[in-house]
């Protein structure tokens, strides 16, 4: 069972980033970091070790899936959701294969987000 | 949610528009992938207001020689006017259509080859267009009605850019531009909107309606 305390959202940009927060409760206390692309993302998820991390795949600098392969090689266990307007069923493959925990699409939907957060908390 | 009341777009304006276009881009690309076996690989789109450099600076800018591009062109208006413009460069759009051929299946005999490419260029731009386009309106609480698209050659595209046909149509221009590559090929191609400026309030409003469902 995970507890839930910190989160990092990462989408380069501000409103994608703003509109994940919008559906995740906020009555939780929980403690957000972001960061606007994927070399960020690495760089925050070493320092503030997030206990889940919501990930775009569309981003310049890095994209997303070079993230998410160098934080699950730096922490195994990292709970990764990634939000993306790319809905092709190959990119679905290709990310669950790097063993994240969901896949949303875009734009963020308040229940798709917080049953999301229910699963990790459930693991 | 800053707002700019006048005739030009706030940082996040823009940026929730940039936002949007990925996700109706995605949308797009998704159903390409349904109908021919490609992997899209997606950009950041980008926005700019067309207010004082000319479309033709612009387009020129982006993709440089226009000649030996195939355009796929398709009208649409909802609450605003505008214009899409898909350009393959030749050696990518004759990729695109064999690929296409391989899924469809088709054989045709070389007089037909001609027609049957455009028909089908038209085919890969109408689900682009329309997906993308459809999605970007279904975000914005609008309902677009197409014209049907048809292709020009960039030589066409050049001269009624000269000739200022969609500053006329649209009066103003709000373009968005994205490009993308098709599976691991050096295959890409561009995706404009160039949008009626004129019912500039009426975007500003939704864009602040789809932003204020998450404050």
């Amino acid at each position: 069972m995970i507890t839930i305390k910190k989160i990092l959202i990462v989408d380069d940009s501000t409103s994608a980033r703003f509109f994940i927060k919008g559906c995740i409760p906020k009555d939780k206390g929980y403690e957000f970091f972001e960061a606007s692309d994927g070399a960020k993302a690495v760089e925050a998820y070493k320092n503030y070790r997030p206990d889940v991390t919501f990930m775009d795949l569309t981003m310049p600098v890095m994209n997303g899936f070079e993230a998410i392969e160098l934080i699950k090689a730096f922490d195994p266990k990292a709970a990764i959701i990634v939000l993306t307007a790319d809905i092709q069923a190959k990119t679905a493959e290709k990310v669950t294969a790097l063993g994240i925990s969901s896949i949303l699409k875009k734009p963020p939907v308040k229940a798709t987000v917080e049953e999301a957060l229910i699963k990790i908390q459930g693991i | 949610m800053e707002i700019n009341n006048d005739y030009t777009f706030s940082e996040i304006e823009v940026d929730t528009l940039q936002e949007l276009m990925n996700i109706a881009f995605g949308q797009a690309s998704a159903d390409l992938a349904e109908v021919i076996n490609v992997f899209i690989v997606l950009s950041v789109p980008s926005i700019k207001i067309n207010k004082e450099e000319s479309l033709t600076e612009f387009i020129n800018s982006e993709i440089g020689d226009l000649k030996g591009y195939k355009i796929v062109e398709q009208s649409y208006w909802g609450k605003s006017r505008g214009v899409a413009l898909l350009a393959f460069p030749h050696e990518a759009e004759l990729e695109l259509i064999a690929m296409f051929r391989e899924d469809a299946d088709t054989v045709v005999d070389a007089e037909m080859s001609d027609e049957l490419d455009n028909e089908m260029l038209i085919e890969i731009g109408n689900i682009l267009i329309g997906a993308c386009v459809s999605k970007l309106a279904e975000l914005l609480k609008d309902l677009v009605t197409f014209v049907p698209p048809r292709v020009i050659s960039g030589e066409q595209l050049v001269e009624a850019l000269v000739e200022n046909r969609f500053e006329s149509e649209t009066s103003r221009v709000i373009l968005l531009k994205t490009v993308f590559r098709i599976n691991d090929r050096e295959l890409s191609g561009h995706l404009f909107l160039l949008n009626n400026l004129d019912s500039i309030h009426t975007l500003k409003d939704a864009l602040r309606a789809f932003w204020k469902q998450y404050e």
